[in-house]
């Protein structure tokens, strides 16, 4: 029988791998992968929340999570694309040439 | 309280604000569709229509504050009083913008565009009732920010900042969800008054899964904030973006998040409030000790402003930590503070932007200021005021705002947080004079190219009025300060009732 905590936990080692990713990998993109990772994560834990709590507010909330993880996606590689054409890097590593 | 919806067409009236600030963003973006560069016109227009948005402000000054659009958002004195505290910040980056834009060569109508969808976001951040429309708000805000940061497309050090600024963003909001569905859990609503209801009524504070969704949220805001440990991003990100945007951030940007934080956890979290404020009140000292420390080696001037408004969210975050339910005494000293110092703080961007140069050394070095302030006697003037008032010497709005902060600290039984900020706000004194030793005892080597136009004294002149009348008689905005915060008696009254 899977219950409310089978989602949880599997929503908390998504989140967890997620947040490795971002804390270790050195390329943006996967980087950028890690956090859509992390946002699915809690997608996934507002939906189980959502059937265990009977209230549709949880579905909604992960419609508006789906939405602004688009538009947030369309912007990082924006961001990105215009960064490797003047650097010619999509490493995290080459990014210092601010430092005090 | 039970609260009868309002009809159509007054909704429309209470969300005027919004309204005109999405729709002046798509007028830009149609305007950039058929010419590029923005004229007089234009730029007249965008001053109209953020005045429209004052005025709005000022005539729903008296409404009744319901929440609505299905307790989506609130339109109370709170929201009005941050909506008109940023958008005076936006209206100070535009003036800011006009001069800087030119030279840059960044003269297009998206930027316009993208400015007035930072700050309907802000707006909605400020009016949010509910997680979901807090969490759009502030998504609105920051990916325009995001665009805005990264706008000098050619430059380096706009590409990594703005890079920077959008994958620990985007880090950060995602803890901020993950907490924002644990509350969503346990309390079973996303609407502020729900979780109010529901976290007091049934004890959530005492779950452990409680505190661990108030620290992710906690996180979520702390990145917005520039809070210790969520801080690498601000120098880079600060020095990176064009100079009014990053005056937008500093205090706009600053404000709203403060904003939605404080009504947050003052209204929904506040039963669970001697668990967190200890942790707030680390974050506090951690930050403002950092900021003012690192500041003190900066050379380049951005930067030092940057690591100066670290310490500034610090003593901010002071007054957090001794938010009580008793009194409103803290969050009324929060309000004060980030006024004056939005206001210092736009000054003193509007001031860097004109000294600021496309080639060479770029004119952010603080070397360069050397000899500023005889020649200019009026840029010199207004500098020394900003920099006495972000240092907290009297009688400028920045000591008051310290002071009513402390006093807060003191009355909430936090001495040791009051005796760390009066300790920390000396030792920044240091940084903040040296500025204005170079502008006045140093000989300038190189000629000083200073573009001080219309736009920039506009702001210079209001931010410098508002400094030295909020100074002056700081008593003066705190009655109104009470009835702003008329919607926490609503959380006060309810935790009272359960005698808790």
């Amino acid at each position: 029988m899977i219950t409310l905590d089978h989602y949880l936990y599997l929503s908390a080692i998504l989140f967890f791998i997620g947040v490795f990713g971002v804390l270790f990998r050195r390329n943006l993109i996967v980087i950028l992968m890690s956090i859509e990772l992390m946002l699915n994560a809690v997608n996934l834990s507002f939906i189980a929340f959502s059937r265990y709590t009977a209230s549709m507010d949880g579905h909604v909330f992960a419609f508006f999570v789906m939405a602004v993880a688009a538009a947030e996606a369309g912007i990082g590689l924006a961001i990105l694309v215009m960064l490797f054409r003047n650097r010619r890097t999509v490493q995290a590593d080459d990014l210092t040439l601010m430092r005090d | 309280m039970i609260s009868p919806p309002p009809v159509n067409t007054e909704i429309l009236n209470l969300l005027a604000p919004l309204l005109v600030l999405v729709g002046a963003g798509l007028l830009f973006l149609m305007f950039g569709a058929f010419r590029n560069r923005v004229g007089t016109f234009q730029r007249a227009l965008i001053v109209i229509l953020y005045a429209a948005v004052l005025f709005y402000v000022g005539k729903l000054w008296n409404a009744e504050g319901w929440p609505i659009l299905n307790g989506m958002l609130i339109i109370d004195r709170f929201s009005l009083f941050f909506t008109a505290v940023v958008t005076i910040c936006a209206l100070g980056s535009v003036l800011t913008s006009a001069n800087y834009l030119d030279r840059f060569g960044l003269d297009r109508s998206e930027y316009f565009a993208l400015l007035f969808f930072a700050t309907s976001g802000m707006v909605v951040l400020v009016s949010a009732y509910n997680l979901i429309s807090l969490f759009l708000g502030l998504e609105l805000m920051s990916l325009s920010v995001y665009v805005l940061v990264g706008y000098r497309r050619r430059d380096f050090f706009a590409n990594e900042a703005a890079l920077k600024y959008f994958l620990l963003g985007a880090f950060a909001i995602a803890f901020f969800l993950y907490g924002v569905s644990m509350i969503y859990g346990l309390t079973g609503t996303t609407n502020f008054k729900g979780i109010m209801v529901e976290a007091t009524s049934r004890g959530i504070a005492r779950d452990p899964l409680f505190l661990l969704a108030v620290a992710l949220i906690l996180a979520g805001f702390a990145f917005k904030i520039s809070s210790v440990p969520f801080h690498m991003w601000v120098p880079d990100v600060y020095q990176g973006a064009p100079t009014p945007i990053t005056s937008l951030m500093a205090t706009a940007v600053k404000a709203a998040s403060f904003a939605a934080f404080l009504r947050l956890f003052y209204m929904c979290f506040m039963m669970g409030s001697s668990k967190w404020s200890g942790i707030i009140a680390v974050l506090a000292v951690l930050t403002m000790t950092l900021g003012n420390i690192v500041a003190l080696v900066q050379r380049n001037i951005k930067r030092m402003m940057a690591y100066s408004s670290i310490a500034h969210a610090g003593y901010i975050l002071i007054g957090l930590a001794s938010l009580s339910i008793e009194s409103t005494r803290a969050a009324s000293s929060i309000l004060y503070y980030l006024l004056a110092y939005s206001f210092m703080t736009i000054g003193a961007f509007a001031l860097i932007s004109a000294v600021e140069k496309r080639e060479g050394t770029r004119g952010l070095d603080i070397a360069e200021y050397a000899g500023l302030g005889l020649k200019k006697p009026f840029l010199g003037l207004a500098m020394a005021v900003f920099m006495f008032s972000l240092a907290g010497i009297p009688p400028t709005a920045g000591f008051f705002g310290k002071y009513y902060i402390f006093s807060a600290a003191v009355e909430g039984g936090h001495v040791g947080l009051a005796i760390i900020g009066v300790l920390n706000s000396a030792l920044s004194l240091y940084y903040y004079l040296r500025v204005l030793v170079v502008m006045y005892m140093q000989k300038g080597v190189e000629p000083l190219d200073v573009h001080d136009d219309l736009g920039v004294k506009v702001v210079l002149l209001v931010s410098l009025f508002a400094i030295l009348w909020l100074g002056f008689g700081p008593e003066r905005l705190l009655p109104g300060v009470e009835s702003i915060l008329e919607w926490t008696r609503v959380s006060v009254a309810k935790i009272a009732s359960l005698g808790m």
